[in-house]
């Protein structure tokens, strides 16, 4: 049941933020600093992690996406890592 | 497959926007469903705890004119600089207001804002204060009960009023009636008890609006019922409560019923518990009754206090009376929304503004400035390496093509690239995050306040919380035809659309083409989809894509890039 309820929160909130990517972000001109982008990321995190903890990754991603580097600004490749799948692809 | 989804997803939310604005334009529905309910009867069983007194029903079958309604009983006349109106006698109710410095079109000779009406007429709009009593042989007075005047002959800030009711059974009521300057009533309610056995009474306050308003029905702005119950907002919308009664128990706060603009609210006494209530049967109420009675002993008598606020919703008076009068939360009558901490600070700012410049047009575009050059060193950021980035962009291109089996090998070259040519590429996700709610604080500022209500700009637009009244379908009044609401697209918005068309030409499209597609046709929607918004709204996103544009092109301009 909680399973369940989890997995709409996740898919109602993958659908906001896909929604956001086509159609909102063109707006910004694609300016994230990462691969994945912040909503790949975000959308990824949901789907290993499920509803709560994905949210919070994917938060805090968003958190380190901006250009200051002493507050923790970062640049480049920086994909979902889950510990827990060792043997995964 | 991607790609589909996305077409999908556009055709659908625009089938939802336009499907919304067919469903909210039917007022019609709406009042046939008033109609229904008005139709039912009441059942009002007592219980133990005394509830607020049903006020007779108004006779729908036959309907008077306000001005007839008036006359049904004698009157004490209320003025202050912003109030006019009456107290009826016959059942003390405060059922007379009109606001006379807010005018219901723009036209000076409009009709001054009706905001209360006598409970005959079929708009009928009253406020009403007293005591309800659990035992059936007390007397207490009612909605008819006759009143006498026994202090003062107007009502007006320095004069009080007193009303005088006996009951012929040794209670002797007396409601001390003041008024402020504004908006604000206090009623001080005694009562003497020349009986030889004590009395118990419950103080109530109450509010009655015998129809519901044609209302904005706007997903952004609360019409309705409103209150605040210990620091918790209390809203709800008029058909929420007709399908079901709310009730809440509380030590501190306020009910009231809300417009857009203007609003009508009961304040308990401070430290009192209460019990408030919003409900509908034949019309809708807020009210609310302490919860414990005050008891008066023989030959004793009590007093209790209630403040009545009926006015406009401006956002000075509204803080006073939260800060002075000590009402708990009275700030959130205006609908700031979820955004509050960013929305009213906006809103000081832009009133600061417009104090020293006298016209909200010239403030809003101001405060567009300012916000850009708060944000500027980010955007800046962001500006330069996008100039640089289109010069690398047939660079990129290649990058793309070379490795574009292999999306992250892809990647790392475009990295490596940026790190090469020292472009750091763009703001990031967070700055750009944290601006969106500060445009939704400025787009529901200018939809919400009071204080832009019929405030002119320049030329044809004279309200800028009303759409722009122009349209190129009749091109802009050159011919004698007034198209359906749908086709009003005027200036404002299309110089919006044409700006903002200029700006996107300034930047790479985005890389995938149906994305790029959408993006095409950006301007062309949202000319359509602000074209009904506040014409304060469209100004600031027009003065925002001309200020974006200028800093854009200066630090184009200053730029020059080296490729390798």
């Amino acid at each position: 049941m909680i399973k369940k309820i989890d997995n709409l929160f996740s898919l109602i909130l993958t659908g906001i933020i896909k929604f956001y990517k086509f159609l909102i972000s063109p707006f910004f001109h694609n300016a994230c600093h990462y691969d994945p982008t912040c909503s790949e990321y975000f959308i990824q995190c949901l789907k290993e992690f499920g509803f709560i903890k994905g949210s919070f990754k994917g938060i805090l991603r968003i958190l380190r996406c901006h250009p200051i580097k002493f507050l923790g600004g970062g640049f480049g490749y920086d994909p979902v890592i889950n510990k827990k799948i060792k043997n995964g692809k | 497959m991607e790609n589909k989804n996305v077409l999908l997803a556009v055709i659908l939310s625009t089938a939802i926007l336009i499907g919304w604005s067919f469903y909210f334009e039917n007022p019609e529905e709406a009042q046939r469903k008033r109609a229904e309910m008005q139709g039912k009867t009441e059942t009002q069983t007592s219980i133990q705890k005394p509830e607020a007194p049903q006020p007779s029903k108004a006779n729908p079958s036959k309907s008077i004119s306000r001005n007839e309604a008036l006359k049904e009983s004698d009157r004490v006349l209320i003025e202050n600089k912003n109030l006019s109106g009456s107290i009826s006698l016959r059942g003390a109710l405060i059922d007379d207001i009109i606001l006379k410095n807010f005018r219901e079109t723009l036209d000076a000779n409009s009709k001054p804002i009706v905001l209360l009406s006598p409970k005959k007429y079929e708009q009928g709009y009253f406020v009403e204060s007293g005591w309800a009593t659990t035992k059936s042989d007390v007397k207490v007075p009612d909605n008819n009960t006759l009143w006498q005047i026994r202090d003062g002959k107007k009502l007006t800030p320095n004069y009080p009023i007193t009303l005088e009711w006996n009951n012929k059974e040794g209670l002797v009521f007396l409601k001390k009636i003041e008024i402020d300057d504004k908006y604000l009533f206090k009623i001080t309610e005694i009562v003497r008890n020349d009986k030889n056995k004590a009395v118990d009474l419950f103080h109530y306050g109450q509010i009655t609006k015998n129809a519901k308003p044609t209302t904005e029905n706007f997903y952004i702005l609360h019409e309705g019922l409103v209150g605040v119950v210990d620091k918790n907002l209390k809203e709800e919308t008029y058909s929420a409560v007709e399908k079901e009664k709310k009730t809440y128990n509380g030590k501190s706060g306020w009910f009231g019923i809300t417009d857009k603009y203007w609003m009508s609210a009961i304040i308990p006494e401070s430290g009192k518990s209460f019990k408030g209530e919003y409900s509908f049967t034949s019309n809708y109420k807020a009210n609310f009754i302490i919860s414990e009675p005050n008891t008066i002993g023989p030959q004793k008598s009590t007093t209790s206090n209630i403040k009545i606020f009926i006015g406009a919703k401006e956002v000075y008076p509204i803080d006073d009376y939260a800060e002075k009068e000590k009402i708990d939360r009275f700030d959130l009558a205006i609908d700031w929304g979820w955004f509050y901490f960013i929305t009213k600070p906006l809103f000081f700012v832009i009133d600061y503004i417009f104090k020293i410049v006298g016209n909200f047009g010239v403030a809003i575009i101001i405060l567009t400035a300012l916000v850009r050059i708060v944000f500027f060193p980010l955007s800046n950021y962001s500006f330069k390496s996008m100039a640089k980035m289109k010069v690398l962009q047939p660079e990129m291109l290649r990058l793309k093509e070379l490795y574009k089996d292999d999306a992250k090998r892809t990647q790392q070259e475009m990295m490596a690239l940026y790190k090469r040519e020292k472009v750091n590429p763009l703001s990031g996700c967070l700055p750009i995050l944290v601006q969106i709610p500060i445009f939704f604080a400025v787009y529901k500022m200018l939809f919400v306040t009071l204080e832009m209500r019929h405030a002119p700009f320049f030329g044809w637009i004279k309200d800028l919380s009303a759409a722009d009244p122009t349209t190129i379908f009749n091109l802009f009044g050159l011919i004698p035809w007034e198209p359906p609401t749908f086709l009003m697209i005027g200036i404002w918005p299309i110089l919006m659309g044409v700006t903002m068309y200029f700006q996107q030409k300034l930047n790479p499209a985005p890389p995938d083409p149906i994305q790029a597609k959408i993006f095409a046709w950006f301007p062309f929607i949202i000319t359509i989809m602000l074209a009904s918004f506040p014409s304060g709204l469209v100004i600031y996103w027009t003065a925002s894509n001309i200020l974006t544009m200028a800093q854009q092109y200066y630090i184009m301009g200053k730029t020059t890039v080296k490729t390798v």
